[in-house]
């Protein structure tokens, strides 16, 4: 499926939630920088990832990772947003862990029933057929009272 | 007591930003990670330079941020040049101000009045009334020459000032100029009529 030019451009409703958040309550934007700070916000994420890019390079490495791009903020003196991505790639990371933790525990519980399931199948099993000997047994006695 | 700004937990989609980033045809594979991590710096970055755009906007008594104020702010920061490209097209901050922070194509148009047909003088000009007075049809292309080069006259006018939107300059009216014909002139009748009164025949008729 082709891509729409609008799939590159990033959430307005996003930017404009951090455009009220950063500007003071006197202090409006115009439509324009509104629309420059969008396209800023594009040109940024590309900038970084070519920086990032250039450190996976050096790396001899074919995928970008976090450490790229932490490496690559330095690089575009923005050394103090490291800090601040440490705590978010830490956080990222536990949540994952968190969400395989809670995968498996999921996974753990349905093996168990299966299992459990499995367990009562047989034991039914094994009673019908002690149902059926029985019957066997039964009519054999009453055939034999017969003769 | 006014009350707390409302503090909104941002989140730009890493499933937007990846195919971003993807744009670059030298981007191969990309951990899971880096797009929530890119997220959290475009965050930042523009909450940095919100912040302060935001200063140059107060610095100038401006109650609107405008793509001068960005551009100005972007050319002060050393951090943010790779921007420049972006802003290179917007147009430089006049004086200080709040009014100077239009974008350059809404400021008072200044110029004629609405009906004046798109000439100096306004109605009619001189030189429509001569053509019904001028003798041949060759006169009366030199003269639509002529309001041609009028035209380019007008264009060629240097750019109105924007510090008197208001002024109206009317220039004076042109006087009127009779035309030489240009076709040969019939051969003269034999009596003794002198040649100035045969050239006022011909403006008469």
């Amino acid at each position: 499926m082709a891509e729409r030019p609008e799939d590159l451009n990033l959430p307005n409703a996003v930017i404009t939630r951090i455009i009220k958040e950063a500007l003071p309550d006197g202090v409006n934007i115009s439509k324009e920088a509104r629309s420059a700070i969008s396209r800023a916000a594009s040109v940024f994420v590309l900038y970084a990832t070519s920086c990032a890019n250039n450190f996976a390079m050096k790396g001899k490495r074919k995928t970008l990772n976090a450490s790229d791009v932490l490496s690559a903020m330095e690089e575009m003196e923005f050394q103090r947003f490291v800090t601040p991505l440490k705590e978010a790639l830490e956080a990222y990371r536990r949540e994952q862990k968190g969400k395989k933790e809670a995968s498996e525990q999921k996974k753990k519980d349905k093996d168990k029933k299966t299992d459990s399931e499995e367990q009562d199948k047989s034991r039914d099993e094994d009673n019908d057929e002690d149902e059926e000997r029985l019957e066997e047994e039964e009519q054999n006695e009453e055939e034999e009272v017969d003769n | 007591m006014p009350s707390k700004k409302k503090k909104y937990n941002a989140r730009f989609p890493p499933a937007r930003i990846k195919k971003i980033m993807q744009t670059d045809e030298e981007i191969g594979k990309v951990a899971a990670a880096v797009p929530v991590i890119i997220s959290r710096a475009l965050e930042l970055f523009l909450e940095s330079l919100l912040k302060k755009a935001c200063q140059v906007t107060q610095s100038r008594n401006a109650k609107t941020m405008t793509t001068s104020h960005l551009k100005q702010c972007i050319e002060l920061e050393q951090q943010f040049d790779f921007l420049k490209d972006l802003v290179a097209s917007v147009p430089d901050m006049q004086g200080d101000g709040e009014d100077n922070h239009m974008d350059g194509d809404k400021g008072a148009r200044r110029g004629r009045k609405p009906g004046s047909g798109g000439r100096k003088n306004g109605g009619m000009g001189t030189k429509s009334k001569d053509k019904k007075l001028s003798g041949t049809d060759s006169e009366q292309e030199d003269e639509s020459e002529d309001t041609d080069t009028d035209g380019e006259e007008e264009t060629s006018q240097p750019p109105p000032q924007a510090s008197h939107p208001s002024a109206h300059f009317q220039s004076p009216p042109t006087p009127f100029l009779p035309f030489a014909s240009t076709l040969p002139l019939p051969p003269a009748p034999p009596g003794p009529s002198a040649p100035d009164e045969e050239d006022e025949e011909d403006y008469d008729s």
